[in-house]
């Protein structure tokens, strides 16, 4: 009786803890389709294509540009936002848009708001174009 | 070697571990969860989001490591089983809300079940009928 009350100690607090390690320590590895950079080229071509009458396309490059808090875009499921202004209106703190600065967050918002229509909606406010 | 015995223990640790690592999450990288916190929570309760994260973490951490350790199993496997219920409901159907009711009947047969051979509490009797 009393080996089984030690064992029930160990196992439960080995489970814990490794599960535990596991959120802390081991961070999930981005997916690469979506992660991976989709229209760099050797050569630095940096063309806006932006015109009034119709959408703005704009390449992974010149997204690139705009990697900090004076001027931060990103790009979600193939559009781009500029996000400059809802880095310090972001509910979910400064940190987690600064993040996406000039890389496409496709990944970080899908698992953070995905199938959420709040979030969706808010982001479209910012919504500059679409990805080249 | 009788395996019937160890299914309530195999599925109480495996539940153990899903809130731990909830748990812990939250407590470690908080801005991660700032999206999930409902609006009802933050009016109710008067708390930032982040007091919020982190007392839900540390709620989930303790039960975790009494459900991990098999101390009153019933009924924090019950509350936990609420706790999710609660959060199944705000995602609705979305896959997140179906695994976490998934996750709440999970729960609810640890509860039904109560003690199992591994836990450090007395074997629990069957529930009355």
């Amino acid at each position: 009786m009393r080996k089984q009350k030690i064992v029930s100690i160990v196992l439960g607090i080995f489970v814990v803890a490794s599960a535990a390690a596991l959120a802390v320590y081991a961070k999930p590895k981005p997916k690469l389709n979506s992660m991976r950079p989709r229209s760099i080229d050797a050569s630095p071509k940096v063309e806006i294509t932006a015109t009034t009458s119709t959408p703005a396309t704009y390449t992974l490059m010149q997204v690139a540009a705009h990697k900090d808090a004076s001027s931060c875009w990103t790009t979600i499921n193939g559009a781009v936002y500029d996000v400059t202004p809802w880095i310090s209106a972001h509910p979910g703190g400064a940190s987690a848009i600064l993040s996406l600065c000039g890389t496409d967050g496709s990944v970080a918002f899908n698992e953070q708001h995905g199938g959420k229509s709040r979030p969706a909606n808010e982001l479209a406010a910012y919504k500059i174009g679409a990805l080249k | 070697m009788n395996h019937k015995k160890y299914a309530p223990v195999v599925l109480r640790l495996g539940m153990c571990a899903v809130v731990a690592w909830f748990g812990a999450s939250q407590l470690s990288n908080p801005n991660m969860w700032f999206g999930v916190v409902p609006a009802w929570a933050l009016e109710f309760s008067h708390l930032s989001a982040q007091t919020i994260i982190r007392l839900n973490g540390w709620f989930e951490i303790i039960a975790a490591l009494a459900l991990g350790v098999g101390v009153f199993t019933r009924w924090v496997a019950l509350a936990l089983s609420a706790h999710l219920f609660v959060i199944a409901l705000g995602f609705g159907l979305s896959a997140v809300g179906v695994r976490d009711f998934g996750l709440t009947f999970g729960l609810l047969a640890v509860a039904m079940f109560g003690a199992d051979c591994l836990c450090f509490e007395d074997v629990a009797p069957p529930l009355a009928v």
